[in-house]
């Protein structure tokens, strides 16, 4: 499990992500609402932006320093920060240590925070202990997971999800084949391997209508706005949303 | 060996050897290596070795007795009038009977001048009939050494090879005959081939055909 | 081979639009990850035999030099000639002289990754030697003048109705497209030339040192046939095959073989110490062995030696979502997938194969499948690194990188920024509250996907507003 220190009567510093921050602002205030419900207090740090990975996942990594610093400054006074998204906490975790590996100062700064940065679902579950946040969706709904490569390859969130969804009453989880593919977004491979990124994405939204549920879960926005980018411009009904607005109710019958 | 050679020689290794070498903190050799395949303790080896083999569509025969073990060779060889053979083979007699049945051993000597055409001659032989220096339980897998006794070609050239296999030489895994007559293997030999099965290829739309090259029919004979 | 790896991008679009190539690479790569999977789920600790394999990899390497010292001497003592080869035209030429030496005119050859590399076979029969590749697969791409698309399945990009057109045309085959039936034919075009052959070439798939013995991992015995048949035998070694002990190569050989087809061993494993010796009955009376340096000794002494751990079993190919979309060939060298970004550049130069390092969403399939657990997504993300640090990057993106650096470290210019993206995105969103145009180089994502609009108001706005309520 988890070397990293107890989780356990911290206040909680929100990462948000800037595509949360900007484009699902409702995906944060969830991400809030189900903390706090478990009587977690949860601050918002204001100077935040954004971990940096889409400059360092391209190979600009003096841009993606000077982000990563100002991440580092703006919660520097965090005792844990929980973040709805794998992909992010994934870049703290394991490449702010790596970015900062000559310079002993920000190195010491850049572990500390790697040490105590959750993505949200292995908070609840690893974390508090927590599988059961008391969520009921309004109508029955078969729901399956999308599992997203950073935060299931670099992290390991996978069994965090799943036991929260089958916690939530009224969702019947069904499996999403090809869960574990991934869904081509990649940064800004996106722009850079179009044709590429979309033959993934097709991958991707073919399995989503073959599949028995109705509504993708997942716990990235990134491969969220590419999934979804993709059912929309396909003409598929069928919708990709945030684990945290499941789990904040928001959720309801078929679709978002 | 001209001059070009030499040098890259004396260029590579230097440039090998010019920085610090990398994975200075590869982890030491195990005292006990893991093996790779799954074996119960009291596993039954014979059993295990047939299940393995007939897997992969190669025949295990289990013949009670020597002329049982020698009645399945000459079924096995039918009406052909010639085998390929090892000089040596660990059933005695296999080689008076074949000839009593007017079938002869065949033992290319495809060196120097006369290789090609021995190779010519031996090509149209259907069956080769060899021993086996070992065999692996866990993966169905055949051992053959090659010396004066024991030729390369009668476990690849004939569609069909016999390989006539003595129960005390069959082990549980290929890691304990390396770890165990390895090394000594060898120093005793310019070839070893470790045969798992027929020949086969999935090259074309990763359907698996067998005999491609080698022998597509396998037969193991566990002598008694 | 000819290197075309700057083609990448526009290589890979074709290879998207080949409903027939698209057809092919589903099929086999579907096939080997799962046979792979079904493999490795039945030994008796796979995590564990993966750091095994890769510890024994990493202490090869570690003592590489000294190792190959040790493989050369045990191999001379037997009589084998060893040649040294710093690039690809030295391992050509050396071949080039032992066939002359000898009086070679045909040669059958087997499965060899650094021969593509060097181009071999076009040298040779540029200087009047016949070429036969006897390894089905690579048979096939002999006589469709191809290059092979994968490591272990070299016409996995054909179904077998290219075949059937191909042997129908080439081999004057009455055109069947019964995988049986075309088998059988290369089986009988591949027997004269066996025996017929001076020369045998292969490749090797490892080099133990400790016994000096040579390893061919193969399934059809056409290896065995190159090895045992011809009067002359020719191995061309990459310097980095090299390990050291049979313990390590019982593990290496067993996860090889499980990773690349699912097999737990492949039909024949030969392990080759020398030429006949004089009793045998039959085998090469001459045997050569080359060890081929080609780019690897920069790799070694640079940031990436981890890359020569590689013991090319192809499963992070087939477990790759951009390959099995793209395929070999849009990789434009010898070696395709994830380790063909990686090693192509190493080996090239990476500005000669500049698009590699970013083919790829870094999902970390790669390295989850890989047998020795290599970090393929940190040697690409170092090689982007490499290639931004020496300017080779797309300006438009530099440009917006920069700017996206200063917002992002200026919480009060990041707020303005997003307020412009808001108000523009929701104009242009109008009705349909999506996004089916971006301007600029962003264009690319909307070309083949929808964007959703930024949010009116910020999560930190919703923030602020909330915490001036007394937070309900």
């Amino acid at each position: 499990m988890h070397r990293r220190p107890s989780v356990f009567n911290k206040r909680v510093s929100l990462f948000v992500t800037c595509i949360v921050d900007m484009i699902y602002p409702e995906t944060g205030m969830s991400t809030v609402e189900v903390l706090e419900r478990l009587g977690v207090e949860v601050d918002f740090p204001e100077a935040q932006t954004c971990c940096g990975q889409m400059g360092f996942n391209a190979g600009y990594r003096d841009e993606a320093r000077a982000v990563a610093r100002h991440f580092l400054e703006a919660f520097k006074d965090a005792e844990v920060i929980v973040a709805p998204s794998g992909s992010c906490v994934a870049m703290v975790r394991h490449y702010y240590p790596e970015l900062f590996q000559d310079d002993p100062v920000w190195y010491a700064r850049a572990t500390w925070a790697a040490s105590i940065t959750w993505e949200l679902t292995e908070y609840l579950v690893d974390g508090l202990g927590i599988t059961d946040v008391g969520t009921a969706l309004k109508q029955p709904a078969k729901l399956a997971l999308h599992d997203a490569c950073h935060g299931l390859r670099g992290l390991g969130v996978q069994k965090q999800p799943r036991a929260l969804l089958n916690n939530v009453r009224q969702a019947e989880v069904v499996e999403l084949p090809g869960a574990d593919q991934c869904c081509g977004f990649g940064g800004l491979f996106a722009i850079k391997m179009p044709d590429v990124s979309g033959a993934m994405l097709n991958d991707k939204v073919k399995a989503i209508m073959a599949c028995e549920a109705d509504t993708i879960v997942l716990c990235d926005t990134s491969c969220m706005t590419q999934i979804n980018g993709g059912l929309s411009r396909q003409g598929c009904p069928k919708r990709a949303v945030h684990i945290a607005d499941v789990l904040a109710g928001k959720v309801g019958g078929s679709g978002a | 060996m001209n001059n070009t050679g030499h040098s890259s020689r004396d260029r590579i290794l230097q440039r090998l050897r010019a920085s610090k070498p990398p994975f200075e903190d590869a982890p030491p050799r195990p005292a006990q290596y893991l093996p790779v395949t799954r074996l119960d303790e009291d596993a039954d080896l014979v059993a295990r070795f047939r299940a393995e083999v007939e897997r992969l569509s190669g025949q295990v025969h289990l013949p009670p007795t020597a002329l049982d073990a020698m009645n399945t060779v000459l079924g096995i060889v039918g009406e052909d009038k010639a085998v390929m053979g090892w000089e040596s083979l660990p059933l005695p007699g296999l080689k008076d009977v074949l000839a009593a049945h007017g079938i002869q051993i065949v033992i290319p000597h495809a060196r120097g001048d006369q290789r090609r055409a021995e190779l010519q001659k031996a090509e149209p032989i259907r069956v080769g009939i060899t021993g086996a220096d070992a065999a692996f339980a866990t993966t169905g897998t055949l051992a053959l050494i090659t010396n004066d006794q024991q030729g390369r070609l009668p476990s690849l050239l004939p569609p069909v090879h016999v390989a006539l296999l003595r129960r005390d030489r069959l082990f549980p895994r290929i890691e304990d005959w390396l770890a165990s007559e390895g090394r000594a293997a060898m120093s005793a030999s310019a070839s070893i081939a470790l045969i798992t099965g027929p020949s086969r290829t999935g090259d074309i739309e990763m359907q698996t055909i067998l005999g491609v090259h080698g022998p597509g029919v396998v037969h193991v004979i566990i002598l008694p | 081979m000819e290197l075309k790896a700057n083609r990448f991008v526009e290589s890979a679009t074709t290879a998207i639009r080949d409903r027939v190539l698209q057809t092919a690479l589903d099929r086999g790569t579907t096939h080997a990850l799962n046979a792979r999977i079904n493999a490795m789920s039945e030994v008796t600790d796979a995590a564990a035999l993966r750091q095994q394999a890769r510890a024994a990899r990493l202490r090869a390497l570690h003592s590489l030099p000294d190792l190959l010292e040790m493989l050369e001497r045990k191999l001379t003592a037997r009589g084998v000639h060893v040649l040294w080869a710093s690039d690809g035209q030295e391992c050509n030429r050396h071949i080039l002289d032992i066939a002359r030496r000898h009086h070679v005119r045909q040669i059958a050859k087997g499965k060899s990754m650094v021969t593509e590399e060097t181009g071999l076979n076009r040298l040779l029969e540029g200087e009047g030697l016949d070429v036969v590749e006897t390894d089905l697969g690579e048979f096939i791409v002999q006589i469709a003048h191809e290059t092979p698309s994968h490591i272990i399945m070299p016409v996995m990009h054909k179904t077998r109705e290219q075949v059937r057109d191909l042997f129908a045309r080439e081999l004057h085959m009455t055109p069947t497209d019964d995988p049986a039936a075309l088998t059988a034919a290369a089986r009988a075009y591949m027997r004269p030339r066996f025996i017929e052959a001076d020369m045998g070439i292969q490749g090797c798939n490892f080099a133990i040192a400790e016994t000096g013995t040579l390893i061919t991992v193969t399934n059809e015995g056409n290896g065995r046939m190159c090895s045992s048949l011809p009067r002359v035998f020719v191995m061309a070694v990459g310097i980095e095959k090299v390990i050291e002990t049979l313990d390590d190569f019982g593990t290496l050989l067993q996860l090889l073989t499980r990773s690349a087809t699912g097999q737990r061993l492949s039909s024949y494993v030969h392990l080759i110490n020398g030429p006949a010796r004089p009793g045998d009955p039959d085998g090469p009376e001459a045997m050569y062995v080359v060890l081929v340096d080609n780019g690897r000794t920069s790799i070694y002494d640079g940031e990436y030696p981890e890359a020569l751990a590689c013991i090319r079993c192809g499963a992070c190919l087939n477990t790759c979502p951009v390959y099995q979309n793209v395929g070999g060939h849009a990789y434009g060298w010898v070696y395709a997938g994830p380790i063909g970004a990686v090693v192509t550049p190493l080996l090239n130069g990476i500005h000669n194969a500049a698009p590699l390092p970013h083919a790829s969403s870094l999902c970390g399939a790669c390295k989850a499948a890989c047998p020795v657990d290599i970090n393929i997504p940190d040697l690409l993300l170092r090689l982007r690194a490499d290639l931004v640090a020496d300017g080779d990057a797309d300006p438009a993106i530099s440009l917006g990188v920069k700017g996206w650096a200063v917002a992002m470290r200026s919480p009060q210019l990041y707020e303005v920024a997003g307020k412009a993206a808001s108000a523009a995105s929701r104009v242009a969103a109008g009705y349909d509250e999506t996004l089916h145009r971006l301007p600029g180089p962003l264009g690319h994502w909307t070309r083949n996907r929808d964007f959703p609009p930024f949010a009116a108001k910020p999560f930190r706005q919703l923030w602020r507003e909330r915490k001036r309520q007394g937070r309900p």
